[in-house]
């Protein structure tokens, strides 16, 4: 199983990802690879080649930044999620390199995307009150799905 | 991509526009109007970052440009760096260990292997292909696509082990780095680029098998020189005129404003002129390692290529010269005795260059007796090329006037990423207007 937390940690609660991927990390839970994006593609899809679940943390901009309460945590897929703004001009974002996974049979079994509401995401380090008290709450939601996961894993065996 | 491709090239005039599109690494745009076949307007419109970087490091310490100017590009920090240290340790008047040097150009190895290996699989050799990304590339050719990316991370990983990390690397510093890897250290990369060996000569076989559109440039071609194939520094070759001396470039090399553009344009001498891999190869292919050379005669390149859709073929002989020289130096390698060179600010200006994937980086500083910035200038690779890139376009819509306007279009966009990785990727996530009149 991989986890990784996407964002950028200079532009506040776009960091949320990565804080989460940290924590988790943290906890160094057997068979269980963590890593934070920005990660260039082959890193990624040497990360979840043979995984049966990938777990994706992000920052999700609700209406543009207003309207969801900061700080709501919640389970998706990748497909429920509309393609990304592009971040870099010279990589390959998530989605596509998940996309590029597939097409070379290098795609992890099933990707969970973790998402968190964020206030803000303008420049600078520090997660906003609402979202940094929101940490606990998302890495319990990325210990279950991977307990979930390790789980099914064992009746298969048995 | 294009939204709205109509009509045919049977109107006396029509216009190509390419819209803006807003990206962290700039914006590119495309305007065309043709007349009775004869293309009276062809602006190639980017706007770049680098003007904000000159203003903001005024006041800052000389010590700081390798760190601050290796955020202007994502893809080639490396080349920022070194350039701004060359500078730096030129206005303070100091020589590098050769050591020093030759770990600078191990790190400049790993850029280019990455960066052309990037530009290459990911975003030149679908226009090749007829597909509109590599992801659908990946579904055909599903080995090639895997050898790219094995090679792309082989040159992460040495700006991994060199640098301190593969995007924007932390231990450079003016002088040389903070730390310095062992011969241990090292090991495990050469047999991983003995394998990018391979693959990179089978790089060549591949693109050297592509369909090229038939288009000569004439422009005046400019590159580093010296005594090995350049990259972290060297002397400065024209193909036209009379060599200069680094500090004389900004004499020659001159950036004025076009009413089109927020980017400035620079010529050679008041004329057009072109860098990167077409004028790298033609002023050094006698440097090129006798393995690239050979990879370079057997995939039909003579001793220069002016056809620029080719100049795929002279990337992938740049990646086979790249990891050679990366393993060469590996394999000389002595530990430096120390990692940098204490580097004291005097007073004056200083000039750097090195030679960035995409061509020649020229960086040049004005420092007081404290360290202080007092002006600084920064000409990339891009700003140089762009009227290159201009008359390319206007011979691409001469040629291709027999094509609509979508094709037109595509031939436009596919002129615009012959050139430069950050441009090109830009081209690609074009939303594309196409009018006609």
């Amino acid at each position: 199983m991989v986890v990784i937390g996407v964002g950028n940690e200079h532009r506040h609660d776009d960091g949320v990802g990565p804080a989460v991927a940290d924590r988790v990390a943290a906890l160094a839970l057997a068979g269980v690879r963590v890593l934070s994006c920005p990660a260039e593609p082959t890193a990624i899809l040497d990360a979840w080649s043979d995984a049966e679940l990938a777990v994706v943390i992000d920052a999700v901009l609700v209406d543009g930044g207003v309207g969801g309460p900061p700080g709501r945590v919640h389970v998706r897929t990748l497909e429920d999620l509309a393609e990304p703004r592009s971040v870099s001009s010279h990589d390959l974002n998530l989605a596509q390199t998940y996309r590029l996974g597939l097409a070379l049979g290098r795609a992890p079994a099933s990707v969970t995307v973790v998402g968190i509401d964020v206030a803000d995401t303008g420049h600078g380090v520090g997660l906003s009150p609402a979202v940094a008290a929101a940490l606990p709450e998302a890495v319990r939601t990325v210990v279950d799905l991977l307990a979930q996961q390790a789980e099914i894993a064992s009746h298969q065996q048995s | 991509m294009t939204d709205s491709a109509r009509g045919s090239a049977s109107g006396a005039a029509r216009t190509l526009r390419v819209g803006a599109l807003t990206r962290v690494e700039g914006e590119g745009a495309l305007h065309v109007e043709v007349r009775n076949g004869v293309p009276e307007i062809i602006e190639f419109n980017i706007y770049e970052p680098p003007r904000f970087f000159e203003a903001f490091l005024r006041g800052r310490m000389y010590t700081e440009p390798p760190d601050l100017t290796a955020r202007i590009c994502g893809i080639c920090p490396v080349a920022y760096q070194t350039s701004a240290c060359n500078a730096i340790e030129d206005a303070c008047g100091v020589t590098l260990d050769p050591e020093l040097v030759a770990l600078r150009r191990l790190l400049y190895c790993g850029e280019w292997i990455h960066s052309h290996a990037l530009h290459i699989y990911l975003l030149h050799a679908p226009d090749f292909l007829g597909a509109p990304d590599v992801i659908t590339v990946a579904r055909d050719h599903r080995a090639a696509v895997e050898r790219g990316l094995a090679l792309k991370k082989a040159g992460n990983r040495l700006q991994e082990l060199v640098g301190g990390r593969s995007i924007h690397p932390v231990n450079v510093r003016v002088g040389g780095f903070y730390s310095v890897p062992t011969r241990a250290d090292l090991k495990p990369m050469a047999e991983q680029l003995r394998r990018a060996l391979d693959d990179a000569l089978a790089t060549v076989e591949w693109v050297a098998g592509f369909e090229f559109p038939d288009l000569t440039i004439d422009a005046e071609l400019l590159a580093l020189t010296g005594d090995r194939y350049p990259m972290e520094g060297g002397a400065i070759a024209r193909s036209d005129g009379p060599a200069f001396g680094v500090a004389e470039f900004s004499d020659h090399v001159r950036e004025t404003h076009v009413p089109h553009s927020t980017a400035l344009h620079a010529t050679l001498d008041g004329h057009q002129h072109l860098t990167g891999p077409l004028a790298r190869y033609a002023l050094n292919h006698e440097l090129l390692s006798p393995l690239a050379r050979e990879a370079a005669a057997a995939a039909g390149l003579g001793a220069e290529c002016r056809n620029p859709f080719r100049s795929i073929i002279v990337r992938a002989v740049e990646v086979v010269y790249a990891v050679q020289e990366a393993l060469r130096i590996i394999e000389d390698y002595e530990r430096p005795a120390r990692p940098y060179l204490e580097v004291e600010p005097r007073p004056g200006v200083g000039h750097g260059v090195s030679e960035a994937p995409r061509g020649l980086l020229y960086h040049r500083y004005e420092i007081d007796e404290s360290g202080r910035i007092g002006a600084a200038l920064i000409v990339p690779p891009t700003s140089q090329n762009q009227a290159a890139i201009e008359a390319d376009l206007a011979r691409v819509v001469l040629a291709g006037e027999a094509l609509d306007d979508a094709a037109l279009t595509t031939l436009c966009e596919r002129a615009i990423r012959n050139y430069d990785p950050c441009i090109s990727c830009a081209t690609h996530f074009l939303t594309l207007r196409v009018d006609r009149r």
